[in-house]
């Protein structure tokens, strides 16, 4: 026996000291501290399913895709800045762009970029034998829609280039907002030669793909990791300050783990552990922790057109809903005051004239953060009467959230408050994340979760979704002077007149209670703290990091 | 032995494929489709089902899977654009086979010495602590292990990183956090074996043959109590090579792990199938492995013809092994 237990031991022992010594680079944590001065920039996304500009199909790869693409223009937070194109035109009717392209434009190999790359960019997005999931995009250029199902050639497709170095877009209707869209990654440009070489296999390694933006991909492992160089034909070459960008991909409770031990420049904080590093900032004493709006808005879903639930037909039950909910005191509850509440639909930090914002604009004051509970029930009262029900705990709703949302608490305060406040029985039904999109296109509920990211910096990216055409509005609201104002208002060249209607528009989202809005949200992270000009921001890519630096 | 090989082989197959018809369809009739995003609308997302092949009918989409699968093809992902099920396993099973192969070892290194250890020692102060050890390791769920060693070691003591899986010292927690349940479990299962065997006659001969200690330990001893644990160890490696979703995570593992679940979120139907089929090859041949190998250590069972007593031979704990090992995942 004592000379297996002496085996064992040496086996052990051996197991140590293999650990052991290996421990030895790793006790060495000041390298990783020095190397920070040196200009790499370590970031993380929990997936990056493509890089594949036209493949697109995730906003995590629009963080790679920025670094190293660029398409006709480039924003930057607010600022729409000059991209491939130097300058560009816009008709004053509004349906038409022209882009003149940068003397010397050209792909990451030095061999030139024109006008025609772009041509054949769009084009491919709009194939209609490929499935690209982001060709709705293209919808308001011209004749997409029947480009798009087939009906009509590629050729048809309103995007043209009279010469090498002018790309022209011509629309169905007015699009003033299309400029900002324009640097969505699926609008860059790819070249024809590299996508009919490869294919299917395009952008899947470093050496089957040709960028033009101020990185190029020197290493890259699928959805693993990528590392990227500055690109030395780059036309801004000098304002690119670092020399590597390393993008690992994993959970973001991994990420944050790695913040914690340095080996991380920038990343989300879990919002669990949000309030604990928000309030104490020696707990990550080489980082800055801060939080960003991220765009996204949520708000309840109304199936106004329900047909097991008629009550939520009458508006001023849905009203009695809106005016019940303390919207401050969830946000607290749930979120540590980390979101804001919301009373309307569009973003406050959207654009509007003469550096104001939208909302500041056109303020609405249907609703307020706090409840109003007399009106609510006076509501409710009036809802009751319309519908012959005489006690309100003989109404049911139910709320449907995705089981992977993190925002379940709110869910869970709002049922409360409902319950309390009005007295009627509110359910919560759990579903997955595609069986609550399916369900929610489908009509198949009578409150759902929901929450919409701005594609560019209008109030029409928000209030387009309940024009009553509109095949995403599920909860069916329909209004006709809301879709003749959401619908006309493009039409009109004066931004403020524009503006103006939407906020009439959205006025009466508000007054007929066509959705609940909650809260907006905010996105809390670390970055270390000698990190400069990377913008994290609700447009684009939401992580700008192509021209940061470390100080 | 070729004979019982090649039953064995079909048998497998007939069962891989029975397997992936039930997947292929219980997948199918999860709510929800792979394109429906918050963005899209109907026009595209039809036109994407087209370009996918998924607007045929079942049965001739089950067809072209099947016919594929027999050739190797795992077919393309419905959410990575361009990339095939085979280069996403080929591309990540070498983490997960790498931090399963090497918890694996530890594990059975420090399980059967354990056990060994507490059988010999049993009633004794050692014997408890070897049990409290493997009570505590069957106990304690993946995420707590791998969250409180990855605290302690990487972000409080900043001995080893916090991630990834880069060199040895990368391997250093995800591999002990991973080793953990199994060197508990075969710790239990060698100690309880171990018990039964030292009470037969033979030991008894053998003591009385005057053997010495060392000699009755190794050569009748270990050899015959092994025998369960070498049982458990078919579904054991399919289980821990092929990803633990919860460490690879914790961890940053760029494993299998990830794709078994969030292929199922995603309803990325070709990835659920292929990830399904691998690891059902992969169970399938390492029981096929670990019957002919029963062969070599006790040649009491001999292949053609012995299964009655095969089966007899393996213990019910087998078949609990491959119920804890999915929960890990």
């Amino acid at each position: 026996m004592k000379k297996l237990t002496c085996i064992f031991l040496i086996l052990a022992m051996v197991f140590a000291a293999a650990a052991c010594t290996y421990q030895q680079p790793a006790a060495a944590p000041e390298e990783g501290a020095s190397e920070a001065v040196a200009q790499k920039l370590t970031i993380t996304e929990s997936s990056i399913p493509t890089i594949d500009p036209q493949q697109f199909n995730a906003a995590s790869s629009y963080v790679v895709l920025k670094g190293i693409g660029e398409g006709l223009i480039r924003t930057s937070l607010n600022d729409i800045n000059p991209g491939v194109a130097e300058s560009w035109e816009i008709a004053e009717d509004n349906k038409k762009m022209t882009f003149h392209l940068r003397d010397g434009a050209c792909w990451s190999d030095g061999t030139p970029l024109t006008a025609n790359d772009f041509v054949y960019s769009f084009r491919r997005l709009a194939d209609p034998q490929k499935g690209f999931s982001y060709s709705w995009v293209l919808y308001e250029i011209k004749n997409a829609a029947g480009v798009l199902d087939g009906s009509l050639p590629l050729e048809e497709l309103g995007v043209s280039a009279p010469d090498d170095s002018t790309f022209v877009i011509e629309f169905d209707t007015p699009a003033p907002y299309y400029l900002g869209f324009l640097d969505m990654p699926c609008f860059y440009p790819v070249k024809q030669e590299l996508i009919e070489k490869y294919g299917d296999q395009y952008a899947l390694s470093a050496d089957s793909m040709l960028t033009n933006g101020p990185f190029v991909v020197s290493e890259y492992l699928p959805d693993q990791s990528i590392t990227m160089i500055p690109n030395e034909n780059y036309w801004n070459r000098e304002a690119v300050k670092l020399d590597e960008c390393q993008l690992i991909v994993m959970e973001s409770e991994a990420a944050f783990a790695m913040l914690e031990t340095g080996e991380m420049s920038l990343a989300n904080i879990p919002t669990a552990m949000a309030p604990m590093y928000m309030q104490d900032a020696s707990l990550l004493p080489d980082y800055t922790v801060t939080s960003y709006m991220s765009g996204a808005v949520d708000w309840y879903c109304i199936n106004i057109a329900s047909k097991t639930n008629p009550i939520l037909a009458n508006k001023d039950f849905r009203l009695a809903l809106n005016y019940a909910l303390d919207r401050e005191e969830y946000v607290k509850v749930a979120t540590n005051g980390l979101y804001s509440p919301a009373t309307r639909f569009v973003l406050p930090a959207v654009a509007g004239v003469d550096g104001k914002t939208y909302c500041e604009m056109f303020p609405i004051d249907t609703y307020k953060t706090t409840a109003e509970l007399d009106k609510a029930k006076e509501h409710l009262n009036a809802a009751m009467t319309a519908m012959g029900i005489s006690d309100p705990s003989e109404i049911t709703i139910k709320l449907k959230i995705s089981d992977d949302n993190a925002a379940a608490l709110i869910v869970e305060n709002c049922q409360d408050q409902w319950q309390r406040a009005l007295g009627i029985k509110v359910e919560i039904e759990k579903v997955t994340y595609k069986a609550m999109l399916a369900d929610r296109v489908a009509g198949d509920f009578d409150l759902i979760y929901a929450g919409w990211m701005p594609d560019y910096d209008d109030p029409y990216t928000y209030l387009s979704y309940f024009v009553s055409t509109n095949a995403q509005n599920g909860g069916k609201f329909s209004n006709a002077r809301y879709d003749e104002l959401v619908n006309t208002a493009n039409n009109y060249a004066d931004a403020k007149t524009r503006l103006s209607m939407y906020a009439e528009a959205e006025k009466i989202l508000m007054d007929e209670a066509g959705m609940v809005p909650l809260q907006v949200r905010e996105v809390p992270y670390a970055y270390k703290s000698n990190l400069k000009n990377v913008n994290r921001f609700y447009l684009g890519s939401q992580t700008d990091w192509a021209f940061g630096y470390f100080e | 032995m070729g004979r019982y090989v090649l039953k064995r082989c079909v048998i497998a197959v007939v069962t891989v494929l029975v397997l992936v018809t039930i997947i292929f369809v219980l997948v199918r009739l999860l709510p929800g489709d792979p394109f429906t995003s918050e963005k899209t609308n109907e026009a595209i997302k039809e036109k994407m089902m087209a370009y996918y092949g998924l607007d045929k009918p079942l049965i001739e989409q089950w067809f072209t899977y099947v016919k594929n699968l027999l050739r190797g093809d795992l077919g393309v992902s419905l959410k990575y654009p361009g990339r095939t099920v085979n280069s996403v396993i080929a591309q990540t099973f070498p983490f997960s086979a790498s931090l399963g192969a090497r918890s694996l070892i530890l594990a059975l290194i420090v399980g059967l010495f354990l056990g060994t250890l507490a059988a010999q020692h049993a009633g004794k102060a050692l014997d408890y602590i070897c049990v409290l050890i493997a009570v505590i390791g069957v106990s304690m769920p993946d995420f707590i292990i791998g969250t409180l060693l990855q605290l302690v070691f990487a972000i409080k003591l900043r001995w080893l990183p916090a991630g990834q899986w880069i060199s040895f010292k990368y391997t250093i927690l995800p591999v002990f956090a991973l080793s953990l349940y199994t060197l508990s479990l075969v710790t239990r299962l060698m100690r309880s074996s171990m018990m039964e065997v030292i009470n037969q006659d033979y030991i008894m001969t053998a003591k009385a043959k005057g053997l010495s200690k060392f000699e009755i330990i190794w050569r009748h001893e270990i050899r015959n109590a092994i025998l369960p644990i070498v049982t458990t160890m078919g579904p054991l490696t399919a289980a821990v090579l092929t990803g633990t979703f919860v460490l690879e995570k914790i961890y940053a593992v760029p494993g299998m792990g990830k794709f078994y679940v969030q292929s199922i979120n995603d309803l990325d139907y070709t990835m659920v199938l292929g990830m399904t089929s691998f690891y059902g090859v992969f169970l399938v041949t390492a029981n096929l492995i670990v019957d002919v190998l029963y062969g070599f250590i006790d040649p009491r069972i001999k292949l053609e013809g012995g299964s009655g007593k095969r089966k007899k031979n393996k213990p019910e704990i087998g078949v609990k092994m491959e119920g804890g090992a999915a929960d890990g995942k």
